[in-house]
C-alpha cells in the first residue's frame, strides 16, 4: 500500500511531531514529505507519501483525530485495501461520517 | 494577575473542586495561588498516585479530574496515570510546572521534555509560551478533555509564565454538540435488526461515557434482546435479566457462546479489544455487525462492521426504540436463557479455605447499591468483574485498557473525595497493593473511610496462572511468600486491620469491614493455587474456553 496525503495543520507547538508519531505508531513509513507554511490558513501545508501493510483508513482516521489537523485529503491510493474488498464482497457500503472538529 | 493565579481561577470557574498533586520547585507559584483558593488540594504521596486518584475521581463523578506536579520527575511520574486515562477515555487535566522558558532545552535541573514524553498518552497537550495564551489554553484544555471521546490533556507551564503578570482577556466558552445519526443509517440498522433471528447487543464503556445507560436500559427492556458487556461496561445495564455478563478472555460462558452464535451483533461504544474478542476471525463470525460509536477511528479498526453508525447515543437509541417496537426472537431468547442456566456460576469449592469468587459475590450482596469498588489488576480484578454486581459503570473502577497494577488504592481515594458519603472499597491483590502502598499515608492524612479488601495469594497470581498453563510450570519471579505482615503495615498507617484465613470467617470479616466508618483493611489469605476460570487461551476463539478445578 502506498498513498499520498495532503494535510492542512495548525502551525502549533509540536504539530509536526504529532503527525510523525501517529504515522509511525500506527504502522506506516513515510517515504516522502513536504512541509510549507501557508499564510492563508495560518498553518502548514503538508504532502505526505506513506507506505505500509495496513489499511490506509487506520492511519487517516487517527490523523484526523489530532486537534491540530484542519483538513486531510487522500490524493492517491495505490491499491484497493481489505476493507474495500470486504464491502464489495458483502454488498454493504461503508458509511461516510461527517468530520467534526 | 499572575499566570499561576489565572490557572487556579480558571479551574474554579470551571467548577473544579479538587486537585490531586504534589508540590515541587517549578510548580511553586501555582501552589502559592492555591493557598487563597477554595479548591481542595489532596496531597498524594507520589505523582502516579495523584494522577490515578484524579482518574478515580473523574470516573466516579463524571466530571474532569485534575492533577498537578512539578517538572522533571514529578511530571514523568504522572505518565502512567495519563496513559491509564488515555486508554480508558477518562477526562483528565494534568498541569505540570516547567523550568523557566530561557532554561528550556538546556538540560536544566529537573528539566525534562514532558510535552514530548506525554504525546502518545494524551488527547492533546500544550506548552505555554506566552502568558497571554493562558485563557485560551485553559478553556480549550477543559473542553478537549471532556468533549467527544474524553481523554487526558497536559498543560506544561514554565515557571516564568506562572509568575508573569498580565491582564487576561475574556474567552468565549467553547461548546460543540455531538453529531446525530443520519436517518438513512438508522433505518438500515433497524432493518438489519428486524431481519435478525439471533440479535445480540455488545455494550462497551462508551455507553456510560455517553451518559446513555438509562436510555439503553429502556431499549433493552422494550426489545427484550440478549446483551453482553465489556469489562468497562459492567454495571451499565445493571440487573437486566437478559444480560449474559462480561464477554472475552475471562468472560462468562453464556456471553461468549452468545457472541459465537448470534447472527446480528450490535456494538455500542465498544472497540473490539483483543481481550474481548479472542481470535478476531472467529469472533461473531456468523453475524452482521452494526457498530455505533462517537469515534470514527474505532470503525473497522480491528473487525469490519457491515454498518458503521456515528452519532450521539441517547438520540440514536431513542430513535431506534421508536422505529422498532418489538423483536420476534422467542427461540433465541430461550436459547440464551438455557445458556445462562447451564453455565451459571458454581460457588461450591472444596476445603475450608477462602474461595475468593464466593467472597466477592457476598461482598456485593452486603455493600450498599451505590457502593464503589476500585480494583487493581490481575486475578482479583477478573473475579470482581465476574462475581460482583454494580448498578452503574461508574461504580466499578477498573483499569481496562492499560491494566495498571497499583490503580485501585489511589482510584478509591479519588472516588471517596468525589462522594464522601459513599461506601468505597479497594479490592486489591498483594502484588498490586504494594505498587502504590505509599497512598496509605493519603488515607491516614484525610482519614478517608476507604475499605481495603486485600486478597493475598502470596504470589503474582495471574502471571503464575499463565506460567502454569502456558509456560510448562516454569515459575519465574512470581513468588511473594515473603510479603510483609499486611495487618501490621496497615496499623502503622493507623488503619484498623484484621486478617482472615478460613471460609467460616468471611461473613464476620466482611461485616466488620463494611460496618467500619474509619479507614480499614481486611487481609484475606487464599490459596496460591487458585486460578481464574473460564479462560480463553491467547490466540484462541472465544468458544474455546478452558475450565479448571478450584483448589
Amino acid at each position: 500500500m502506498n498513498a499520498l496525503l495532503h494535510i492542512q495543520m495548525d502551525e502549533e507547538h509540536g504539530s509536526l511531531e504529532r503527525l510523525l508519531r501517529v504515522t509511525r505508531h500506527r504502522g506506516f513509513n513515510i517515504t516522502q514529505m513536504n512541509v510549507s507554511a501557508n499564510q492563508e490558513h495560518q498553518g502548514y501545508d503538508i504532502t505526505l507519501r506513506v507506505a505500509g501493510e495496513r489499511e490506509l483508513k487506520l492511519l487517516t482516521r487517527q490523523l484526523d483525530k489530532l486537534m491540530n489537523v484542519q483538513q486531510l485529503n487522500v490524493l492517491s491510493h495505490a491499491h484497493q485495501d481489505a476493507a474495500s474488498a470486504f464491502y464489495a464482497q458483502t454488498g454493504f457500503s461503508e458509511s461516510q461520517h461527517a468530520h467534526t472538529a | 494577575m499572575k499566570g499561576a493565579e489565572y490557572i487556579i481561577d480558571a479551574l474554579v470557574r470551571e467548577g473544579i473542586s479538587h486537585i490531586f498533586g504534589y508540590p515541587g520547585g517549578a510548580i511553586m507559584p501555582v501552589y502559592d495561588a492555591l493557598v487563597d483558593s477554595p479548591i481542595k488540594h489532596v496531597l498524594c504521596r507520589h505523582e502516579q498516585g495523584a494522577a490515578l486518584a484524579a482518574d478515580g475521581y473523574a470516573r466516579t463523578s463524571g466530571g474532569p479530574g485534575v492533577c498537578l506536579a512539578t517538572s522533571g520527575p514529578g511530571a514523568t511520574n504522572l505518565l502512567t496515570g495519563l496513559a491509564n486515562a488515555y486508554m480508558d477515555s477518562v477526562p483528565l487535566i494534568a498541569i505540570t510546572g516547567q523550568v523557566a522558558s530561557h532554561l528550556m532545552g538546556t538540560d536544566a535541573f529537573q528539566e525534562i521534555d514532558i510535552f514530548g514524553m506525554a504525546m502518545p498518552v494524551v488527547k492533546h497537550s500544550y506548552v505555554v509560551t506566552d502568558v497571554a495564551e493562558l485563557p485560551h489554553i485553559m478553556s480549550n484544555a477543559l473542553h478537549v478533555a471532556t468533549s467527544g471521546r474524553p481523554g487526558p490533556v497536559l498543560i506544561d507551564v514554565p515557571k516564568d509564565i506562572q509568575l508573569a503578570e498580565f491582564s487576561p482577556e475574556p474567552v468565549a466558552h467553547k461548546t460543540d454538540s455531538l453529531p446525530l445519526l443520519e436517518q438513512d443509517t438508522l433505518q438500515q440498522a433497524c432493518q438489519l435488526l428486524r431481519q435478525a433471528k439471533r440479535p445480540l447487543l455488545y455494550i462497551g464503556g462508551g455507553v456510560a461515557i455517553g451518559k446513555a445507560e438509562e436510555t439503553l436500559k429502556a431499549l433493552l427492556e422494550q426489545w427484550q434482546v440478549p446483551a453482553v458487556s465489556t469489562l468497562k461496561a459492567i454495571g451499565s445495564v445493571a440487573d437486566y435479566p437478559r444480560h449474559l455478563g462480561m464477554l472475552g478472555m475471562h468472560g462468562l460462558k453464556a456471553a461468549n457462546y452468545a457472541i459465537q452464535n448470534c447472527d446480528c451483533l450490535f456494538a455500542i461504544g465498544a472497540r473490539f479489544d483483543d481481550r474481548a474478542t479472542g481470535k478476531l476471525e472467529a469472533f461473531a463470525s456468523e453475524a452482521t455487525i452494526l457498530h455505533l460509536d462517537i469515534d470514527e477511528a474505532e470503525f473497522s479498526k480491528l473487525k469490519n462492521a457491515h454498518l458503521t453508525m456515528r452519532g450521539e447515543f441517547n438520540d440514536a437509541l431513542n430513535r431506534m426504540a421508536q422505529s422498532i417496537e418489538a423483536l420476534e426472537i422467542d427461540e433465541w431468547r430461550l436459547w440464551c436463557e438455557q445458556q445462562q442456566s447451564e453455565h451459571a456460576w458454581n460457588y461450591d469449592a472444596p476445603g475450608e479455605g477462602i474461595y475468593a469468587p464466593a467472597m466477592l459475590k457476598r461482598l456485593t450482596e452486603l455493600t450498599p447499591s451505590n457502593g464503589v469498588i476500585a480494583c487493581d489488576v490481575g486475578q482479583h480484578q477478573m473475579w470482581v468483574a465476574q462475581h460482583c454486581q454494580f448498578n452503574a459503570a461508574s461504580r466499578h473502577l477498573s483499569s481496562g485498557g492499560l491494566g495498571t497494577m497499583g490503580y485501585g488504592l489511589p482510584a478509591a481515594i479519588g472516588a471517596q473525595f468525589a462522594e464522601a458519603e459513599t461506601c468505597v472499597i479497594n479490592v486489591c491483590g498483594d502484588g498490586s497493593f504494594a505498587m502504590n502502598l505509599q497512598e496509605l499515608m493519603t488515607i491516614k492524612r484525610y482519614q478517608l473511610p476507604v475499605k481495603i479488601l486485600l486478597i493475598d495469594n502470596a504470589s503474582l497470581g495471574m502471571v503464575r496462572q499463565w506460567q502454569q498453563l502456558f509456560f510448562q510450570q516454569r515459575y519465574s519471579e512470581i513468588d511473594l511468600s515473603d510479603n510483609p505482615d499486611f495487618v501490621a503495615v496497615a496499623k502503622a498507617f493507623e488503619l484498623d486491620a484484621q486478617r482472615i484465613t478460613q471460609r467460616k470467617e468471611v461473613e464476620e470479616g466482611l461485616q466488620w469491614m463494611l460496618n467500619s466508618n474509619k479507614p480499614c483493611l481486611l487481609h484475606v489469605c487464599i490459596s496460591n493455587q487458585e486460578n481464574v476460570w473460564p479462560l480463553v487461551p491467547p490466540g484462541a476463539s472465544n468458544s474455546e474456553m478452558m475450565e479448571g478445578a478450584t483448589s
